[in-house]
């Protein structure tokens, strides 16, 4: 009997065992009225099959504050491997990262607004990209939630590297002319 | 009839005798309490009762019945009973000399080293008698003869206290009370600014009650804790009150307090006048601005709001505020669906794949259905004309049903992927609604293979 009980426990199917976490861990971020901020991340795909993101929904930040926009569904297809470790950091140029933050020029610093992200995924047991298709096993709608928040920050005023690059170029020539003033008087 | 109504004119008459005895007879009476043969030339508080009426200093009466009364002193000071007697028809004037047994105690009265604003209230602490101060900021008090204290009382607290010794039928001067009081203001901040949008907190410290910024001027000098009155979480706040100045007391509660904003619809129009949405916990309130969009504050955590006009209840909705954030619930009142694929059977080129309609919000979705399927290739060999657009078999709209808040149902679509090859992609758009379409969503899944 205890074998039988053992034999069912281990032919049921087991969950999906995947997990999404946003960079910075804690999904906390911040920027300055009118920047562009966002979020990496890193998606565990301990399933034997491919995970491939299907939604993103956020609800909860204040349209006061900014706009929200994904990367890993309306910009880029996010398919990760079975048994695999996918990282991405943000990069707003490269448009790589789970998604961007456009705080509003006219947000209040200070301000700070969050949001609930649900993430639709499935697992396939097939390659998506390659040729045959879905299969009975795939699983279908799951999903992921977590939090993010921004907070508006003050510019920190700290020089941005083209600046000091500039600023140093400046010197440099500064020195250069008194120099050569002093030589030859 | 005549015999009847003889009878009862004779009973009439045999009773208009007895009617015409029921005669009451009534007086008026005045009590003077009097010092030195003057009505209480300063402010009186002994009060004094006869077996029908309580007499405070100088009251009358009139209309009282007729008969002997004995007027004692109500709170047992040392005054002998007084015999009157009310008339039918005549006023009793009823004279209580005091004289004997109160004196009057004399003061100068200083705040901060000015003459105060007359006005300033002077108390005895035996119930005798109360004062004010004049122009030049002296006092008058009548006391019962004997120690007693004296109260200096601001606008809202005791400024400062004196003992004395009154003499029946004298003035015995206390010289000068010197008292000190200074100003507080309590602002409720968020994120260091006064509560932008309607707050319900309400704090005290030891003398007074501090709403959501909250001065007082004239307040006894001394050190005070402000504390919050519901017992939510707000850490005390100490702070001085110094002579002459004003202390602005700061509370934050950004570490506590959180920022809920949401649209209201009223009949699916922005609700004109605004709606107030107010928290079930006494911490915040808010209207509708011109858009429908609120802004309440409310403490960390789950919460119900009301949407209310005209003192009834147009909505409830449940937030969950987050200390120092502001969080967006969407459009309140209404239901909230989601939709997703949750299965695909079949072999190409027919598939059917299963819809899983959930009804995310806090009201019941009735007549749920999937309004519309559709599908955008977006990748796999066989995409734009060598893969013909997938034929969607199923008739629209799908009914599913009633569903009460969390709760969800799965209704099948029938799809004809003719020629397009098995790691075709598509765009997935679901579209779905309830409650005779007040309530709609569209959920857009993508990399979805047949």
């Amino acid at each position: 009997m205890k074998k039988l009980i053992l034999s069912l426990f281990l032919l049921l199917p087991t969950l999906p065992a995947a997990s999404l976490t946003l960079i910075p861990s804690g999904g906390a971020i911040s920027g300055t009225p009118g920047s562009t901020i966002g979020w990496g991340y890193s998606l565990d795909n301990d399933a034997p099959a491919y995970l491939v993101i299907t939604s993103v929904l956020e609800s909860g930040f204040d349209p006061l504050l900014g706009t929200f926009q994904d990367f890993v569904v309306n910009v880029n297809i996010t398919i990760v491997g079975p048994n695999s470790i996918q990282t991405q950091n943000f990069d707003q140029g490269l448009q790589q990262g789970f998604g961007q933050f456009v705080i509003n020029p006219g947000a209040l610093i200070g301000a700070a607004t969050g949001s609930t992200f649900l993430v639709n995924y499935d697992l396939l047991i097939n390659d998506p990209n390659g040729p045959l298709g879905s299969n009975p096993g795939d699983q279908y709608g799951l999903e992921f939630t977590f939090d993010g928040t921004v907070t508006v920050n003050a510019d920190s005023g700290v020089p941005e590297p083209s600046a000091i690059i500039l600023t140093s170029l400046g010197l440099l020539c500064a020195a250069w002319r008194v120099r050569r003033t002093r030589a030859s008087s | 009839m005549t015999k009847r109504l003889f009878g009862l004119s004779l009973l009439l008459c045999s009773a208009l005798p007895v009617l015409a005895q029921i005669e009451v007879n009534t007086g008026n009476v005045t009590v003077r309490v009097l010092y030195k043969g003057q009505q209480m030339p300063y402010g009186c508080r002994l009060y004094f009762s006869s077996q029908t009426h309580g007499f405070g200093c100088g009251a009358s009466y009139t209309g009282v019945t007729t008969g002997s009364f004995t007027l004692t002193e109500s709170h047992g000071y040392p005054f002998p009973p007084i015999n009157f007697t009310i008339n039918a028809g005549q006023t009793t004037i009823v004279d209580v000399e005091t004289s004997s047994v109160v004196g009057v105690v004399s003061g100068l009265v200083q705040v901060n080293g000015q003459i105060p604003n007359p006005g300033v209230a002077i108390l005895s602490t035996n119930e005798d008698g109360n004062a004010s101060t004049d122009g030049t900021g002296r006092f008058n008090l009548l006391a019962l003869a004997g120690p007693g204290t004296g109260s200096v009382i601001g606008s809202y607290s005791t400024l400062a206290t004196f003992p004395f010794n009154a003499v029946a039928g004298q003035t015995v001067d206390v010289g000068t009370i010197s008292a000190s009081t200074g100003n507080v203001t309590v602002r409720v901040l968020y994120k260091g600014q006064q509560m932008p949008y309607g707050c319900r907190l309400y704090f005290s410290s030891q003398t007074h009650g501090f709403g959501c910024g909250t001065s007082y001027s004239n307040v006894n000098t001394g050190s005070f804790t402000l504390t919050e009155s519901h017992g939510y979480p707000f850490p005390p706040v100490n702070f001085t009150i110094n002579a002459g100045q004003t202390t602005i007391v700061d509370v934050e509660t950004s570490g506590v307090v959180g920022v809920v904003t949401g649209l209201v619809r009223v009949n699916g129009q922005i609700p004109n006048p605004p709606v107030a949405i107010i928290s079930s916990r006494e911490d915040g309130q808010a209207s509708t601005d011109p858009t429908g969009r609120f802004y309440l504050v409310a403490l960390a955590g789950p919460g119900t709001g009301f949407v209310t006009s005209n003192y009834s209840t147009l909505a409830t909705f449940a937030f969950n505020a987050v200390a120092g954030q502001t969080r967006d619930l969407g459009t309140i009142g209404s239901t909230t669906l989601n939709g997703v694929i949750v299965a695909k059977s079949g072999s190409l080129p027919t598939k059917q794949w299963s819809i899983r309609i959930q009804n995310t919000g806090i009201n019941t979705a009735a007549n749920t259905q999937l309004d519309n399927f559709t599908l955008v290739q977006t990748f796999g060999s066989g995409a734009g004309p060598a893969c013909n657009a997938p034929s969607v078999t199923s008739t629209f709209p799908i009914a599913a049903g009633l569903l009460a808040p969390g709760t969800n149902v799965t209704v099948p679509v029938s799809i004809n992927f003719g020629n397009c090859a098995p790691n075709a992609r598509f765009t997935a758009t679901l579209t779905y609604s309830a409650n005779g379409g007040s309530a709609t969503g569209t959920k857009s899944l993508s990399n979805q293979q047949p």
